[in-house]
């Protein structure tokens, strides 16, 4: 996408209702056109302006106290930016997801790493097999190729969770694996997506079955960059969000 | 900023004192119902806490950014959640409740967002409404009012000018 293209377009992509397909393209533009992006910058100020126009209405006065409660519980997340932390809070984050769906990972990452010969039989099997393959991924990844993970938690008091690992990968085939645990059945089937940020979504599939312990592990290989998606919602059949997580930058485990 | 990255209690209860109603307001006004508009609040509060390191200061305005988070996560529920009842959205013509404490911010904020309408059009008004507030695309604009999709682009993108050149009035060189 050239100039002229991108700047026929960066009104809407300032006020988050650009075309789906049209997004990673413009994002790429903006990447290197330093001259594209001043423009983008100055229309996403004005488009922030914009927030505040309608009149304000009064939250209630519990709100506060929830959000700092949801606050301490999702405390051991978010250093993952700060030095030294993200290698070993990925490895954690990734066991985390396997131990969470306690499950094999073989069948929702098969299209890269065929799966090895035989079945583990035990579910600790399973998990260290699913494990290993996680880390052969991301240590077998090039050095333009990138993991992200991230845990989802529920905005409530619930024993809802989750984790996600994404593989993004220069051949453009990225991968996504997603867990979650502790959903009742009553509320699905649940939809897991990824988003961009800007009203775009990547549907990553659909949980009609859970286990005893309202867990599930599904996944799938999506042929387009996920640079951009750092975010997961879960959905329940009714559209409620039930898990939401943002995915953060994990260095290779190796 | 440095408080939120240290996951301090007290960071974030000043983030939330200074925006916290205009994010509610902001779900309010795009969901339509209190239920979403505190979903969306917490989550936007939540979401700006992990992500507080990336926020870069050079790059733009607090307000700016955590305004952006809390529109995003915003279209992205309403794009998901279809056939939801929103009310009539108004951008003018309301009369703000009467402000305290750290609420003057966001009526000054308020202030300045009317300022840069007043200077629209109501043609533009109405376009950047139905895109920002009810999160429709130019193409749906275009098909909804059966204008060519090549005046809704340029309509909206000369309406952010204006509000941007508006912007450039009131702050410092």
């Amino acid at each position: 996408m050239n100039c002229p293209a991108v700047r026929d377009r960066l009104a809407e992509h300032a006020l988050g209702v650009a075309d789906h397909h049209d997004v990673h393209a413009i994002e790429r533009h903006l990447a290197w056109c330093a001259a594209c992006r001043k423009e983008a910058r100055d229309l996403e100020r004005a488009a922030a302006t914009l927030a505040f126009a309608p009149a304000p209405a009064a939250p209630p006065r519990e709100l506060e106290e929830r959000i700092v409660a949801a606050a301490r519980r999702d405390r051991p997340s978010p250093p993952m930016t700060k030095p030294g932390r993200g290698r070993r809070f990925g490895v954690v984050l990734v066991a985390a997801a396997l131990t969470i769906a306690g499950l094999g990972a073989g069948a929702v990452l098969g299209r890269r790493d065929a799966p090895p010969p035989g079945k583990p039989s035990t579910q600790a099997q399973q998990q260290d097999a699913a494990f290993e393959r996680f880390q052969r991924i991301i240590q077998s990844a090039g050095p333009d190729t990138k993991a992200a993970v991230g845990l989802l938690t529920p905005s409530g008091k619930v024993p809802w969770r989750g984790a996600a690992l994404v593989i993004v990968s220069p051949s453009g085939d990225d991968q996504v694996v997603v867990t979650v645990d502790g959903l009742p059945r009553a509320r699905g089937p649940y939809r897991i997506a990824l988003t961009d940020g800007h009203g775009h979504a990547v549907p990553v599939a659909v949980v009609r079955h859970l286990d005893k312990g309202g867990g599930a592990m599904k996944g799938r290989v999506v042929a387009r960059d996920l640079t951009e998606y750092v975010r997961v919602v879960v959905t329940d059949a009714r559209g409620r969000i039930v898990l939401t997580g943002v995915l953060d930058p994990a260095p290779p485990t190796g | 900023m440095e408080g939120l990255l240290a996951g301090d209690d007290a960071a974030i209860r000043a983030l939330y004192g200074r925006f916290g109603r205009p994010v509610y307001t902001m779900g309010l006004r795009l969901l339509g119902s209190r239920e979403a508009a505190e979903e969306l609040t917490q989550d936007v509060f939540l979401t700006a806490w992990r992500k507080a390191a990336r926020f870069d200061p050079q790059r733009g305005r607090l307000s700016t950014w955590l305004m952006t988070i809390a529109h995003n996560l915003a279209v992205d529920r309403l794009r998901r959640d279809t056939g939801v009842s929103r009310p009539h959205l108004v951008l003018v013509d309301e009369v703000p409740d009467r402000p305290a404490g750290d609420e003057e911010y966001v009526l000054i904020e308020r202030d300045e967002a009317l300022r840069a309408l007043a200077c629209l059009s109501d043609a533009e008004k109405r376009l950047i409404a139905r895109a920002y507030f009810r999160g429709m695309t130019a193409r749906e604009i275009a098909e909804a009012d059966a204008i060519p999709l090549g005046t809704v682009k340029t309509r909206l993108r000369s309406a952010l000018i204006k509000i941007r050149k508006a912007n450039e009035l009131k702050e410092p060189s």
